[in-house]
């Protein structure tokens, strides 16, 4: 097999899965790099934004360890993105719930033994106290149905622009050229417009399922 | 103060640019009302965002192929993926190995045979163990304590390619004789006598649990 870069992710895990049957184990963990590379940053950022700096490399060898074992096996994976996010969020969250309860433990120490049980490192890190309480309930499977359900309730042309501005990576000048060229009609103020009324419908969203700070809102 | 979707964008570009992002510092450049429009905005996006392209530099540099080096270094181990998650999820669960051992065992009730618990223990971090041998009272206690299921743990505990044909010491003493193998720094317990009945016991009870000798057969 060639360049595994341009196979897709399912292609490149069935190749993943011969090598693994033939018996060539080294090329197929090279196979294996490759696919846990393609998604190696969104999972970082991810586990970023939940954990303290020094526990995000052993996440994400969790991560993969927990996805070779399954790659390797006959487990039917639909979409590699989804099975890995879907083992991310488990394994990030079991992260947090171990920080938090080492922040705890460590808060409870008399001050003298804080520090002592280092001999796993024990660098607590330090979030803000306000998204701490947002992210200990809001997972990433929660945000994206909520998105999804705001999302749903805009006219055609404002959920393009959402699309395209909004989840997608195009700047508001961009979003302006697409739409026009699609027939539509919009300016840049437009965009800004309906990017700003969906967050307030999003907010809205989010404070009724429960996921806001509730701290000057 | 700063509007929800320039720091959305803002994020998005240093994602772009950098293959990751740290959110927070974002979030907190937020209101604090809109952390909660932007910490779903940020998930839901990175949740979604496209398969990084082909970059051998940065891949050389990555987690990926830090993890490529450690499969190498597991490859037909008895224990599989054992010598490197169990230490990982003892780290998560910030616990020396002392620590485990003591609560592992009470949980498989071998009181009095806490050297034999650390032995087996750290045959099988250190991959000597054959991992279809760990009965699954061990690996439903160790998911306990640990947080992970036994399915997890079995399925972690899988060789990975063929057998190696050199066994590692501790693997070659555990499965090369009768007497249960222990690392030279853990002494029998002085108190028990050599043919102490309960000691024998507890000898047997660690061995078919960890290496499932005799298991099926009482």
């Amino acid at each position: 097999m060639g360049d595994l870069s341009r196979l897709s992710d399912g292609a490149l895990l069935a190749h993943l899965r011969k090598l693994v049957a033939d018996g060539r184990d080294s090329e197929a963990r090279d196979a294996f790099g490759r696919l846990f590379f393609r998604y190696e940053g969104a999972l970082r950022s991810r586990a970023l934004g939940k954990l303290p700096a020094d526990d995000v490399d052993d996440v994400l060898q969790l991560i993969g360890l927990k996805f070779w074992a399954k790659a390797c096996s006959t487990r039917e994976i639909g979409s590699v993105k989804a099975y890995l996010h879907g083992i991310a969020r488990n394994v990030i969250a079991d992260q947090a719930d171990a920080v938090n309860k080492r922040r705890k433990h460590n808060a409870l120490l008399p001050s003298e033994h804080v520090g002592v049980n280092d001999s796993v490192g024990d660098d607590s890190g330090e979030l803000d106290p306000g998204y701490e309480q947002v992210e200990s309930r809001l997972t990433a499977s929660g945000a994206g149905l909520i998105i999804r359900h705001v999302r749903a309730k805009l006219n055609p042309l404002h959920a393009r622009v959402i699309d395209l501005c909004e989840l997608g990576d195009c700047t508001p000048d961009a979003t302006v050229d697409l739409i026009r060229a699609e027939g539509g009609e919009i300016t840049r103020d437009n965009v800004y417009q309906i990017r700003s009324r969906f967050h307030v419908e999003l907010k809205k969203a989010l404070h009724s399922a429960g996921f806001d700070c509730g701290v000057g809102s | 103060m700063t509007d929800v979707s320039i720091l959305f964008d803002e994020f998005k570009h240093e994602f772009n640019r950098d293959g990751y992002a740290d959110p927070r510092p974002f979030l907190s450049r937020a209101p604090v009302d809109d952390r909660a429009t932007l910490e779903a905005l940020i998930a839901a996006y990175l949740e979604a965002a496209p398969a990084a392209s082909s970059d051998e530099a940065a891949y050389a540099d990555s987690a990926a192929r830090r993890l490529v080096s450690v499969l190498d270094e597991v490859v037909g181990e008895s224990g599989g993926l054992w010598p490197q998650a169990l230490p990982l999820l003892r780290r998560r669960a910030r616990m020396r190995r002392h620590e485990l051992v003591s609560r592992l065992t009470a949980e498989l009730d071998l009181a009095g045979g806490e050297d034999l618990v650390r032995a087996a223990f750290h045959e099988m971090e250190s991959g000597g163990l054959y991992s279809q041998d760990v009965q699954p009272p061990v690996l439903e206690a160790l998911g306990r304590i640990l947080g992970e299921s036994a399915d997890t743990l079995r399925s972690l505990g899988r060789r990975l390619g063929p057998p190696r044909a050199q066994l590692g010491t501790a693997t070659a003493f555990a499965r090369g004789g009768d007497s249960v193998w222990r690392p030279p720094s853990t002494p029998r317990a002085a108190e028990s006598a050599p043919n102490d009945p309960k000691r024998i016991e507890l000898e047997r009870r660690v061995d078919q649990l960890f290496r499932g000798r005799g298991a099926g057969q009482e």
